[in-house]
């Protein structure tokens, strides 16, 4: 399963970002191969729309599970639509914390 | 003649100069219309008697998208400019966002297999209202939650100018130097600035100015609450050479009359003269 983690930077110990649109970055996790991989965000600079910019990269990447601080109004509709779970952390959890909590 | 009194910051006395330069053109006997695109919050109605005398609605198209005929090829996606679409194949999922669709149509444009057709939504209404002289307010308002305010300024200048033949249109701009700033001033003949003296007003008034140059526009400023500040905008004007038509002072009873919402050509008399200036200086142009 592909689980996403928004990011400030593109290793592991970096903090999750608290935007989930304008993330600097997503980790994609990959539970089956114990893999990740890091998408630097596209559409951050986007002056409208970024979130569904976000989800429809995420989604199409298959994408199950999404770990956030924060999801905007017109992101929970859609992620909810596409059957991708909302899952909201503290701002203070890095990347590497969330990837353990995974594999518990 | 179309006239725009705009600004780029806001609150500096766009709907104080729309206003007073409408009644006061009506009582010298002009055919003037007002028409208020500041299509968020018209609110130059409150400062005259008028009387609602029309009204219809304001359409834009939203894309209606039929996912038997979808492929979900990602076009639509691609050509959106403004993030409103997504395309999910593996969730068997096209989809258009409303709060971000700006209404342009490249959706239906982009989708090769014609699954994407027209559907027009209300965005806003047009309604004209009439002072007691008999002069003509054409005002837009848009729905709240509309993301684009310029289909209901296109239709109320097109309404406005239609409708009610004229020498005179005066067009109340909205504030700032985005998309329903420069729709509004495009559809002039001369634009004028209302700003204040201030930091803030000095650098939104230069980047309406410099928004104007790239649209080869001519406009004219107009100081409110003039004896504000120091000299610097007046220095920077001269500099760049733009006219100043009117200098405006700041005095509470223009203040208590305009909170009033009532109109200084009414009930100052000097500053009625001041626009009698400012109007001369206008038509003069």
């Amino acid at each position: 399963m592909k689980v996403v983690i928004t990011s400030k930077e593109n290793n592991i110990n970096s903090l999750v970002d608290p935007r989930f649109g304008r993330a600097a970055f997503f980790a994609v996790y990959d539970t089956d191969t114990d893999s990740i991989e890091w998408l630097g965000n596209d559409v951050v600079d986007m002056q409208h729309g970024a979130g569904t910019g976000a989800v429809n990269l995420l989604a199409n990447l298959g994408a199950k599970k999404i770990f956030a601080v924060a999801f905007g109004a017109k992101v929970k509709p859609l992620l909810d639509e596409l059957d991708i779970q909302m899952v909201i952390v503290k701002e203070n959890q890095t990347v590497a914390n969330i990837i353990a909590l995974l594999k518990k | 003649m179309k006239i725009s009194i705009a600004s780029g910051k806001g609150g500096t006395g766009k709907t104080f100069v729309s206003t007073n330069l409408f009644r006061l053109m009506q009582l010298q006997q002009k055919s003037v219309v007002l028409v208020d695109c500041d299509v968020e919050v018209p609110n130059s109605h409150v400062f005259l008697e008028t009387t609602d005398i029309a009204n219809h609605s304001v359409t834009d198209f939203r894309p209606d998208i039929n996912l038997d005929a979808c492929i979900f090829c990602g076009k639509c996606v691609d050509y959106c400019h403004f993030n409103a679409m997504i395309c999910v194949p593996g969730a068997h999922l096209t989809k258009m966002v409303a709060d971000l669709c700006h209404g342009c149509t490249a959706c239906m444009v982009a989708c090769p297999v014609g699954a994407i057709t027209e559907n027009q939504i209300e965005v806003g209404q047009v309604t004209t209202k009439v002072t007691k002289d008999g002069a003509p307010l054409v005002e837009g308002r848009i729905k709240v939650g509309t993301m684009s305010a310029i289909p209901a300024i296109n239709e109320a200048v097109a309404y406005a100018t239609s409708q009610y033949p004229a020498d005179y249109y005066l067009l109340d701009s909205p504030p700032g130097t985005s998309c329903p700033f420069i729709q509004t001033t495009a559809k002039s003949d001369i634009v004028l600035l209302v700003t204040e003296p201030t930091p803030f007003g000095l650098s939104d008034l230069t980047q309406a100015m410099d928004t104007l140059d790239n649209m080869n526009k001519s406009y004219r400023v107009v100081i409110n609450r003039a004896d504000l500040g120091d000299d610097t905008m007046e220095k920077y004007l001269e500099q760049r050479g733009v006219e100043v038509l009117a200098r405006i002072p700041f005095d509470k009873q223009i203040a208590a009359c305009y909170a009033s919402g009532r109109l200084v050509v009414d009930e100052l008399p000097v500053y009625r003269a001041y626009f009698e200036r400012l109007v001369e200086k206008i038509i003069a142009l």
